[in-house]
């Protein structure tokens, strides 16, 4: 199972991971860039693999 | 400890650079807190033999600003300076750190004018994050963090303390987003006053001489004292004082350079990370508590030390688990004569034995492997391999373990999820391979050698120009 997932920051564009057994199934919940300090959900990120729970 | 009384970080760094004046270097120009303090850091661990401890005595904060405070890096990327903190040596500190913390010395609490941290108390507006010359480390890091910083809390059960280095994200000025990961006590003690529909009370101490903080982060049973271990590697009882803001029953050390206090808003979860982490992989982002602070105390002038996480400054983390490991295997090898954890691997650890049996190295292995605290590969030597000697190791692992029959793999055991390699779910494999030669009757090959008398009589200085030769 991949522990990560690559999501794209909506504002700057820019690629960074998050920690897919807190993530997985909840596309609402909240990240934050660590390079813009934007918040955004999961599911705004364009997760890589997806967030899906059986992933 | 075998020597003066303790104190603080202060004192130990005066004492030190009496005894060492080449190795610590006061830095007077402006230096960014966003990776250049890093940078310095981690080039004089790659490029000097023995990197000398680092302070900043002009830090341009993130903020902008210059901070009052000296920041101090490299504290424990030296060994040998960490031995010497609690009068140990190079090759025995592990163990011996073991030993201290196992004498379990009950802390004494003193009078809030007695405290230094108490010399400047900082609560509601004044208590500003900001002020904190956090660095930034690693590129994805989102901003500054306490590298440094013993997080603390008490089970509400037994009142017994809890502190582990554990990073915090200095988000703004009143939030300090924390990362105790879910297999910790600090952890479990947070859950053990939401489950009472209570905000957790935690707080931060940072900065405090070697010996205690090598105590303080010790792997132990649940729930025991730190303050205890503390007091075992100072050989007295380590000074506590109450909390400003958190009750006289939660109690800091009180020669700590800083106390950061404040509660964990329960049930409610922030982003935090990603983070360069001890594996020197980005931890990733989580969902993990935070601080509404409420106090920051502080000696005057106090000095901020920040740890390079995943360098050799990071070795505080792992001088724990030498003794562990040591005690467990002693227990069915008793001819074991040290462990190492070499600086670069996070999870690996030598062991040397005199081996008087074949089955003593596999014994061994499954001793080492069976502990909870992170150790994933063990290589297990003979007492003629110098295994403090990387080229020694490598020789020994190179030409004395066929890993059809000496090498042990073992799936599904305790894995931290910080290490990439591991497939989730807190499991991972754990390996040992059997480095030794067998035992008589049975025949090896002699190691090549010079012969010793020869060795002792030649002098290379006698050979080397003043100043030549390579010092690295």
């Amino acid at each position: 199972m991949d522990k990560v997932s690559y999501v794209t920051c909506p504002g700057c564009s820019r690629d960074f991971y998050v920690e897919r057994s807190e993530y997985a199934g909840h596309p609402e919940a909240p990240c934050q860039c660590p390079f813009c300090l934007r918040e955004f959900t999961a599911g705004e990120g364009n997760p890589r693999p997806p967030l899906t729970v059986n992933q | 400890m075998k020597g003066a009384k303790v104190q603080g970080l202060q004192e130990f760094l005066t004492t030190y650079e009496e005894a060492y004046p080449n190795m610590v270097v006061h830095v007077h120009q402006e230096v960014d807190a966003r990776y250049d303090a890093a940078a310095i850091a981690l080039k004089a661990q790659k490029e000097l033999r023995e990197a000398p401890v680092f302070i900043l005595h002009k830090l341009r904060t993130i903020t902008g600003k210059i901070s009052p405070f000296p920041v101090v890096l490299n504290l424990f990327a030296s060994r040998q300076r960490s031995a010497f903190a609690v009068g140990s040596t190079f090759e025995t500190l592990g163990c011996d750190l073991y030993e201290m913390r196992s004498k379990r010395i009950k802390p004494v609490v003193v009078n809030r004018s007695e405290a230094s941290v108490k010399q400047v108390v900082k609560t509601g507006d004044s208590a500003n994050l900001e002020e904190i010359p956090g660095l930034v480390h690693a590129a994805w890091d989102p901003g500054p963090y306490v590298s440094a910083g013993y997080l603390t809390t008490y089970d509400p059960d037994t009142g017994i303390d809890n502190c582990a280095l554990q990073r915090g994200w200095l988000y703004d000025k009143k939030e300090l987003r924390i990362f105790p990961n879910r297999a910790s006590h600090n952890r479990w003690n947070i859950n053990k006053w939401e489950e009472r529909g209570e905000n957790a009370k935690v707080a931060y101490w940072a900065g405090h001489h070697p010996a205690v903080c090598m105590g303080a982060e010790a792997k132990m049973g649940y729930p025991l004292s730190h303050w205890d271990a503390a007091g075992g590697c100072i050989d007295e009882p380590l000074r506590l004082v109450p909390s400003e803001t958190l009750g006289d029953d939660f109690l800091v050390p009180a020669d700590a350079e800083f106390v950061i206090e404040g509660v964990v808003p329960k049930g409610k979860l922030k982003p935090e990370g990603p983070f360069g982490e001890y594996t020197r992989y980005f931890g990733a982002q989580r969902l993990n508590p935070y601080m509404e602070v409420t106090c920051i105390s502080h000696r005057k002038n106090a000095h901020w030390v920040s740890i390079l996480t995943g360098y050799a400054d990071d070795q505080i983390g792992a001088l724990r688990r030498e003794g562990s490991v040591f005690s467990a295997v002693q227990r069915v090898v008793p001819q074991i004569k040290h462990v190492y954890r070499p600086m670069p691997a996070p999870h690996h650890m030598y062991i040397q034995i005199r081996k008087t049996h074949d089955s003593q190295p596999r014994m061994a292995i499954m001793a080492a492997l069976s502990l909870p605290d992170g150790v994933k590969h063990v290589f297990v030597f003979d007492e003629d391999v110098d295994i403090f000697d990387e080229q020694e190791v490598q020789w020994a692992i190179d030409t004395r373990s066929d890993w059809a029959k000496d090498l042990i793999v073992v799936p599904n055991l305790h894995a931290s999820n910080l290490d990439p390699s591991t497939t989730g779910g807190g499991l991972g494999t754990r390996a040992g391979i059997d480095c030794t030669i067998p035992c008589p009757p049975a025949v090896y090959e002699q190691r090549s050698f010079i012969p010793q008398e020869v060795m002792d009589r030649i002098k290379l200085a006698d050979y080397l120009p003043n100043g030549k030769g390579n010092n690295r």
